[in-house]
């Protein structure tokens, strides 16, 4: 089963993606960058669902960045999720090395279908 | 897995729970067009259902057609027949058929032609897939015998063609009337197929040919095909017709042709032409099905005047035509035929408080209704307002009639959306039968009419049937009348479903159900009573009823020591809006002495997303008592999941159609498993019904659903069997496993 880590500080949310994935996959679950950092190096997953907007000194762009710029895990797929209106996020996380974006509040079929074109279903 | 500790994040908690709202919408978005694209799924699938049967009808006449029992077959080897069937030594009128020279037995002015065949042959031709050529054959008695033959097989291509395979068909020298097999076939509509002579002379019709043309075999066998001609299509027409006959050798597309009645309708023809060696055309095979009834015409129908623009039905015109023509019918086959009048109760008052866009759309619900439960052959006509008819031919018994009134009745039952607006529309019907009530149109459409007018002074939703004796002894059949006596004669009873763990051990409570076992009608549907019930009023009483009997039942169980945790109890929208409601819940707990939370209420999800404040007040105020809440049929009403966050509710019930679906159905999958989620997410409880097999139950479960109810585990039982069942659950698990 293919490991997904879900990056969100709102525990609802985080279990609503959960719940939404994890039938298809195995679910990870980080509340802040610094905890999402650790669990991507001890998990390797194969994709990460990450918050832009987090509290603390990381946010999810700075998770990014150093997902790629990590020789184990620069590979992973990364879907950036941002709230509404937060239009300069979509410019930065495209130019930062996301594979996808979705804007809050998501399609759950979108975030779905994602995955699976990514996997290849 | 693991879950990290939440972050006890102290932001703007108001901002988080709006954007969890929101992002709950967008779920509910997408169940929506899930459920949407699932439902234009299941009618595709029916129409490719229709579509498959009517194709598969035709092959079946085709066969009949093509391989009827006079069909020869034989084997050539160099020119001498090696074997031939016993319907080859019919033909040829003899018994010694092997040895001989086939050649021999061809007419003089056929044998250029047969040796053109085997010419063909040589030249590698692919024979298969051309016609037959019509040869003369000479049989024992030495007359000449047309026949259509085909070299079927040549297992040898060459010169020498060594060995040849010979399909040998006589041409139809009587005139045959096909008997279509399958009655059932008829009713779906069937495709008409003749053959006709090469002067356009029918020869074979089969049963859908005369029941579309309106003519029977012996009128019109041996009648010219332009019997049927309509005079719409010109000259021009015709001319294209013969062109493409003679060079394609067929023809097809939409005509517009003539009744026996007079009556023009679409149909769909095709016509292909069978040859002689010289390329003459010597005969016509033809079928074509009825388009009027297609949708895809309508607008071509309405140039014809003869159809209701709102509903699409025939209008009044077209059902004194069709009237006519099924008395004559009648008449002629000696059978019965029946005519209903039917009106809506109450449709005034639709139309005068919501207005006329809202009778409008619930008349095209009622329209589509009708149709769903008449038979092909029967007409359903609108007269104009909200008055409908059905012509209903070809009855062999007067309970054919009344049985065709009951699906009527029936199929109205379920409430009709439009818009916000949840209407209950109920059906009056007259019914007429000829010959006994009546043996012109006039006499049974009065008397029809006026049994209408009885049955809705009686209440309405029931049909009566006219009686000749008008000074008395009017028979009423009124499922109405006879319900109204049903709670005070002891007719009504209930029955107990138990819901279950997912692996079947632990009961966690039962579902009460509402039965009626009536000494006039049987054992009568709830889908039929529940809603009369409903509007009559007497859902007050009866609701009562059942939560007094449920609760006692509860009561007793426990008394004897069987631990039944919690009864579950339908609830009506009229009990809701009863302003006592919530007093008389609770009177009827401490009556029977049960704690509150041994009570469920089952809402319907429609219903419950239609309520004012008040009457959600009412259940937050039993649900602060212990009582619990559960949503009923989920996944089939609007589901407005923001909305239903603020319902005081504590479990929800998934419809028994995706339960249904769930083992074929990647829809019915994606939806239940959204439920499942939505559901866990609120924290509500869910329990799956109408689950049946143990395919449905493990998606169920690799869902994450917890509770079951459905025939894999239990049916719904009499108390006496519920206690023996717990017995036994008991037994197997050895602990009284209940939560």
């Amino acid at each position: 089963m293919r490991k997904i880590l879900i990056v969100d500080d709102q525990p609802d949310i985080r279990r609503l993606i959960h719940l939404t994935l994890g039938k298809r996959y195995e679910i990870h679950e980080a509340s802040n960058a610094a905890d999402a950092l650790l669990l991507a190096a001890e998990q390797k997953p194969d994709a990460v669902i990450l918050d832009v907007m987090m509290p603390g000194d990381l946010n999810g762009m700075d998770v990014l960045q150093r997902i790629r710029a990590d020789a184990e895990l620069k590979g992973t797929f990364v879907v950036m999720v941002t709230a509404k209106g937060q239009q300069a996020d979509f410019e930065s996380a495209i130019d930062a090395g996301a594979d996808g974006y979705l804007i809050k509040p998501f399609s759950p079929l979108q975030l779905m279908s994602l995955l699976q074109e990514h996997f290849g279903s | 897995m693991m879950y990290p500790p939440d972050s006890g994040n102290t932001g703007d908690s108001g901002a988080l729970v709006a954007e969890l709202q929101a992002q709950l919408y967008r779920y509910a978005e997408d169940l929506y067009v899930l459920m949407s694209e699932h439902d234009e799924l299941q009618q595709r699938y029916r129409a490719l259902d229709r579509s498959y049967r009517s194709i598969s009808d035709y092959r079946d006449l085709l066969t009949t057609l093509m391989y009827s029992a006079s069909e020869a077959y034989l084997s050539t080897s160099s020119g001498r027949i090696t074997s031939a069937t016993r319907s080859a030594a019919v033909l040829f009128g003899s018994d010694e058929l092997v040895g001989q020279n086939l050649r021999g037995l061809i007419a003089a002015e056929s044998l250029a032609a047969f040796d053109e065949m085997q010419g063909e042959i040589s030249a590698g031709d692919n024979v298969r897939s051309g016609g037959g050529r019509l040869i003369g054959l000479v049989n024992a008695s030495g007359e000449v015998v047309e026949a259509l033959v085909w070299i079927i097989d040549d297992f040898s291509v060459g010169a020498e063609a060594e060995q040849l395979h010979w399909l040998v068909r006589p041409m139809i020298q009587d005139r045959i009337h096909i008997y279509d097999r399958d009655q059932s076939r008829q009713e779906l509509g069937g495709e008409a197929v003749f053959y006709a002579d090469g002067n356009g002379r029918l020869l074979v019709v089969n049963d859908s040919f005369c029941r579309i043309s309106g003519y029977q075999p012996e009128e019109c066998l041996g009648q010219p095909m332009r019997i049927l001609k309509s005079g719409i299509q010109g000259e021009h027409f015709y001319r294209m017709f013969w062109e493409a006959l003679k060079g394609n050798g067929s023809w097809q597309g939409e005509i517009v042709n003539r009744r026996k009645s007079g009556e023009l309708y679409p149909e769909w023809l095709s016509v292909a032409g069978s040859r002689d060696s010289n390329g003459k055309i010597v005969g016509y095979f033809g079928k074509f099905h009825d388009l009027s009834r297609l949708h895809e015409s309508e607008g071509h129908l309405s140039k014809l005047a003869y159809y209701d623009v709102l509903t699409g039905l025939p209008n009044r015109h077209l059902f004194q035509d069709r009237l006519k023509m099924a008395i004559s019918q009648a008449r002629r086959s000696n059978t019965q035929m029946g005519l209903f009048f039917i009106d809506l109760d109450r449709f005034k008052q639709v139309n005068d408080t919501l207005g006329h866009d809202v009778g409008d759309e619930l008349l095209k619900v009622v329209a589509q209704r009708l149709a769903s439960v008449t038979r092909e052959m029967d007409t359903v006509a609108r007269l104009g307002g909200d008055e409908f008819t059905v012509i209903l031919p070809n009855l062999s018994h007067e309970r054919d009639a009344h049985a065709i009134a009951a699906k009527i009745l029936e199929v109205f039952q379920p409430p009709v959306q439009v818009g916000t607006h949840l209407l209950f529309p109920s059906p009056s019907i007259g019914i007429a039968l000829f010959p006994s009530h009546g043996t012109d149109e006039a006499t049974l459409i009065r008397r029809a009419d006026m049994a209408m007018y009885h049955a809705k002074g009686d209440g309405g939703n029931a049909f009566r049937v006219f009686e000749m004796d008008d000074e008395g002894d009017t028979r009423v059949f009124s499922l109405e009348s006879a319900f109204r006596q049903a709670l005070d004669r002891g007719e009504l009873y209930l029955v107990y479903q138990p819901q279950l763990s997912a692996d079947g051990q632990t009961l966690h409570g039962v579902e009460a159900l509402l039965r009626w076992r009536s000494p006039d009608f049987g054992d009568v549907s709830p889908n039929v009573f529940i809603p009369i019930a409903e509007w009559s009023g007497a859902i007050v009483d009866i609701g009562r009823w059942v939560i007094r009997t449920a609760c006692a039942q509860m009561a007793a169980w426990r008394e004897a020591g069987c631990h039944v945790e919690r009864v579950a109890v339908n609830i009506s929208p009229r009990q809701l809006r009863d302003a006592n409601f919530t007093a008389l819940v609770i009177e009827e707990l401490e009556h029977s002495g049960l704690p509150a939370e041994a009570l469920e209420l089952e809402i319907t999800e429609s219903e419950l997303m239609l309520y004012p404040e008040s009457t959600l007040m009412k259940l937050d105020e039993l649900r602060k008592r212990g009582l619990s809440i559960a949503i009923d049929d989920f996944g089939t009403g609007y589901s407005n999941l923001a909305r239903l966050r603020t319902l005081p509710v504590d479990r929800i019930k998934v419809d028994r159609s995706f339960v249904q679906d769930l083992e074929h159905d990647g829809d019915a999958q994606a939806i239940s498993t959204c439920i499942v989620t939505m559901a866990k997410v609120m924290k509500l409880d869910v329990v799956a019904e109408g689950v049946e097999t143990a395919g449905q139950l493990r998606h169920l479960v690799d869902q994450g659903c917890t509770s079951v109810q459905g025939f894999l585990f239990a049916q719904p039982m009499l108390p006496a069997s519920i206690e023996n069942w717990i017995g036994l659950l008991t037994t197997q698990t050895g602990e009284t496993n209940v939560a």
